[in-house]
């Protein structure tokens, strides 16, 4: 993930969402460049689907670059940018209404292994996927931000503006009901 | 020790304490249930950590960056409303100060109204004009610098009051 650059000589998120606000389209494309993977990765978890999340990502930075004049770059950018992410997957999934996941949209991993391998990492992921998709949503959104952002639990808790034992709370909750989905899917399949 | 799911997440997410980790293996040695929800869950955590993570197209940035340029450019959002409330409120204060002796007239009024409030209620139900009603029970005569400086305080509340209750994000 190449989110939240802090040192090296780059300029913060913050101050690059100031020149943004300015004006600097340059400062915006560093912007979306630095968080493409990130939000990408995120909707994905959102949406188990790789053309809606591409599709949502866009959208996401769009929102984004109209709601600029309305940062305060005293924040943190990549808690305001991943809030507007989790809103809009989930308004999209309330349009989409899409109840489950389509297996056949579902993404091809990165690398290139064997095709037996391929095949069976595919079942696994997409079974996994599935049941993310079941989760209620607050506790979805948690997971996503964790296994898709690669957030902290403090980071989840300033993007969601939720306490930290919440955060905690949520992520035990949906990582016991998706031990309990997957564990039913292995039994159903067997 | 009754079965530790607290322990057992913290315990995962490595955020366990020498001493409690030892506990909770002693625990864990004795109780198969929390054994089994221990191995689902690392099990599970890995699995998590492994999800294929997609890799954005070669010109997603360009793309966004094409469909901005399509859009106006960012406007700053004047931060005017908290300079706006504060001048009003003082402005409003100054007013209210200014017209000291209608206020405390005022004051004085509504005070004494209270005692008379079923009465008047009574008037304003029995269908006479409401405002005229009260204003006549009160024996208000409000001068232009009370008026206003209620107003200006009125109105810098309003605005706070928006302020407060602006979703951030709009998205």
């Amino acid at each position: 993930v190449e989110a939240r650059p802090r040192d090296g000589g780059q300029p913060s998120d913050e101050a690059l969402a100031r020149r943004a606000q300015a004006g600097d389209a340059d400062a915006f494309a560093t912007l979306v460049v630095r968080y493409q993977r990130a939000v990408l990765n995120l909707a994905y978890r959102m949406l188990g689907d790789v053309q809606e999340a591409e599709d949502v990502a866009q959208d996401v930075f769009i929102r984004a670059y109209q709601s600029l004049g309305r940062f305060d770059p005293s924040r943190r950018f990549f808690s305001w940018l991943y809030r507007i992410a989790v809103n809009r997957c989930l308004s999209y999934r309330d349009r989409a209404r899409h109840d489950t996941l389509d297996a056949s949209h579902s993404a091809l991993p990165d690398g290139a292994p064997s095709p037996e391998q391929q095949a069976a990492q595919h079942e696994t992921q997409a079974a996994i996927r599935q049941a993310i998709a079941a989760l209620p949503e607050h506790e979805r959104a948690v997971v996503a931000l964790r296994y898709g952002a690669d957030l902290s639990y403090e980071e989840i808790a300033a993007t969601l503006r939720l306490p930290l034992g919440t955060i905690k709370t949520r992520l035990f909750r949906a990582r016991q009901r998706l031990a309990g989905l997957i564990e039913e899917e292995g039994d159903g399949s067997s | 020790m009754a079965h530790p799911d607290e322990l057992i997440r913290r315990y995962v997410d490595g955020e366990l304490e020498y001493s409690m980790a030892n506990a909770l293996r002693a625990h864990l040695d004795e109780c198969a249930r929390c054994r089994h929800n221990l191995a689902a869950l690392e099990r599970l955590d890995a699995r998590l950590s492994d999800l294929d993570h997609i890799v954005p197209p070669r010109d997603f940035a360009a793309q966004v960056q094409a469909r901005a340029t399509t859009l106006a450019p960012p406007r700053h959002a004047p931060r005017w409303h908290w300079p706006l409330a504060g001048l009003l409120a003082l402005c409003g204060t100054l007013a209210l100060v200014v017209a000291n002796d209608q206020l405390l007239a005022l004051a004085a009024r509504l005070l004494g109204a209270a005692s008379d409030l079923s009465e008047w209620t009574m008037t304003v139900l029995g269908g006479a004009n409401s405002l005229s009603a009260g204003t006549a029970l009160l024996g208000l005569r409000a001068g232009p610098a009370l008026v206003l400086g209620l107003c200006m305080l009125g109105l810098a509340g309003l605005i706070v009051l928006r302020r407060s209750l602006e979703n951030p994000l709009e998205a």
